[in-house]
């Protein structure tokens, strides 16, 4: 039992000095095991269930995935895209952070999409550990580190309206975030669809676009949500989560929107996120939203190739600050960086231009560096995965992560 | 400003507070020092630290070796408050960076402790409540136990396994990838 891992709670008496090592070294409590273990990377964490009852129960312990969470480094998950026909079908996500010699990889499946693999569109999103992975057609929910998958119910909202729209591209937006009151991990779509109105005599009948918002709870149903977006997101970009909310960019193509579309998770209400109040107008389209260590990040490109990027801590009722302002100097990329993460261990901000381009920011030093991730070592490693290497690489998706235990398929018995 | 001689100037001023270990030692330092234990921290705003702190679940030796992280920490913490307003002076940067490497240099040297040691001062950090402390600590044995197998963590530790071999088959079948 969990005695003999610690002898007596209380300390022993130190013997002989030739004693020590075989008797003090089991002196560790059943509580001090959690903290060794949250610091411990998922496989270990895993393997160590064998070990022995004690130890099992720890880690099975509801509340150890959280406390387990607090303590994993914050990384990237990169997945590079590609147009050779045996690798476009799948998905390999590898993970990295600047500094690590070579990017593991963590995932690799067929999970073909709809169309091929867009730059313009967010496959990923990633909450806790969890990363959701949008193919157009279908949504899984993935834990890369414990190695779970799960591919989420259809509903109305996933299927594109058969009629024709009145703009390219994609119908839904997706989110995952948390409730911060149940503790429970959602989904969310905004959708556009098709109402049909049937005329007096039944024969002829016209339609009008509409939108609405579904919330998934993981583990249950797609339920759709009773009141309808005061405006649209923009179809293909996933929500940015911070605190137990989900901000999504508006679609500005057919009138202008007062700022971001906000799903709150707890009560599942809607409602608007003021944009900063910077000059001129922003421009969604273009516009970098991120969450950054808790506080939510939207970045622009000013006057003079200087990228602004404004700061606020409530996402509800913003006071936005406008934190750095960097000049980006090489003229011959007109690019737009888009922060990605915040890592925790030096405060570098990872940020994302389109296609192979991603720098580091420092905000300290203001270092400002070029990371060229087509030249990143992907390394297939030992994963089990019968995947192709990528040769050719069109473009890059990345998405902030951390490792997590939290279950992809959600637990009854943390329901209580 | 992140000079060792800032914080120590800073720390001399300031009001000392005796701890008194379980065989009885005591240990006279600033507040700065003892304030980085929160479970100290919370006695001085309460006000009961007058004839002493007694530690009766912390031996002289180990309380000398957290005494010693903690001093050379609450120097670190002083800087960092001086050097915040100033961090894009690059000289400041300069001596922050140096200042940080030498921090890093410290800990891995303090870490160079036998096994019964580092759990006696991992009990330590979490009565008193020193989060630094903690992390590090059990940070060290997190890196150590990393690549063991649920066997040599039996024998590491002197733990029985008291798992039917039903229930252990069952873990390995679950997770199989995670013990290869």
């Amino acid at each position: 039992m969990g005695d003999l891992l610690c002898g007596s709670s209380k300390r022993l008496r130190r013997r002989s000095r030739w004693a020590d090592e075989a008797t003090l070294s089991a002196c560790l409590p059943q509580e001090m095991v959690a903290e060794i273990l949250a610091r411990l990377p998922v496989k270990p964490v895993l393997r160590f269930r064998s070990v022995c009852k004690a130890w099992r129960s720890t880690i099975d312990d509801p509340s150890f995935a959280g406390a387990h969470l607090q303590h994993q480094p914050s990384s990237l998950l990169i997945f590079p895209c590609s147009e050779d026909d045996d690798s476009s079908r799948s998905i390999s996500l590898y993970r990295w952070a600047p500094g690590m010699p070579a990017a593991s990889l963590v995932h690799a499946a067929d999970m073909p999409p709809e169309h091929y693999w867009d730059p313009d569109h967010h496959v990923l999103a990633h909450c806790d550990g969890l990363v959701l992975v949008h193919t157009g057609a279908k949504v899984h929910l993935l834990n890369p580190a414990a190695r779970q998958v799960a591919t989420l119910p259809w509903s109305p909202g996933s299927e594109r309206p058969q009629a024709d729209l009145p703009f390219r591209g994609g119908h839904q937006a997706l989110g995952l975030g948390r409730d911060p009151r149940s503790g429970t991990y959602k989904v969310a779509r905004f959708f556009y669809r098709l109402l049909y109105y049937h005329h007096d005599d039944a024969s002829r009948y016209s339609y009008g676009l509409t939108t609405g918002m579904e919330v998934l709870t993981l583990g249950g149903c797609w339920r759709e949500i009773a009141a309808q977006p005061p405006f649209p997101a923009i179809p293909d970009r996933t929500a940015t989560y911070v605190k137990g909310s989900l901000l999504w960019p508006p679609d500005e193509r057919r009138g202008e929107a007062p700022g971001f579309l906000r799903l709150s998770l707890e009560d599942e209400a809607l409602g608007v996120t003021p944009p900063p109040p910077c000059e001129p107008r922003l421009d969604y389209a273009t516009t970098g939203l991120a969450e950054l260590r808790g506080e939510l990040c939207v970045a622009r490109m000013a006057a003079g190739r200087v990228l602004e990027m404004w700061m606020t801590d409530d996402a509800v009722r913003p006071r936005w600050e406008r934190r750095y302002a960097i000049q980006v100097v090489d003229p011959l990329r007109p690019g737009r960086p888009r922060p990605v993460a915040l890592l925790d261990h030096d405060a570098t901000i990872v940020m994302h231009d389109i296609g192979w381009m991603a720098y580091a920011y420092h905000p300290q030093t203001r270092g400002f560096q070029e990371i060229r991730l087509e030249t990143i070592d992907y390394n297939r490693g030992d994963h089990p995965s019968g995947a192709p290497a990528i040769r050719c690489f069109s473009h890059f998706v990345l998405i902030p992560y951390r490792e997590s235990l939290l279950p992809v398929v959600h637990k009854p018995s943390s329901l209580i | 400003m992140a000079s060792a001689g800032s914080g120590d100037e800073k720390a001399a001023a300031a009001a000392m507070i005796t701890l008194i270990s379980s065989d009885n030692e005591k240990f006279e330092v600033t507040e700065a020092t003892a304030t980085l234990s929160q479970t100290i921290r919370h006695m001085i705003e309460d006000g009961c630290t007058d004839g002493g702190v007694p530690l009766p679940n912390v031996t002289s030796k180990i309380l000398a070796r957290v005494i010693e992280y903690c001093k050379k920490h609450a120097t670190a913490a002083a800087g960092e408050e001086g050097s915040s307003s100033s961090f894009s002076d690059a000289a400041f940067l300069e001596v922050d960076r140096a200042f940080l490497e030498e921090l890093e240099e410290f800990d891995d040297a303090f870490l160079e402790v036998d096994r019964a040691t580092l759990f006696d001062l991992i009990l330590a950090a979490n009565y008193l409540d020193i989060k630094g402390l903690l992390n590090l600590t059990c940070q060290k044995v997190a890196d150590s136990v990393k690549g063991k197998t649920p066997e040599q963590i039996r024998e590491m530790y002197n733990i029985v396994n008291d798992l039917t071999p039903e229930e252990e088959a069952e873990i390995r079948r679950e997770t199989q990838w995670a013990f290869e």
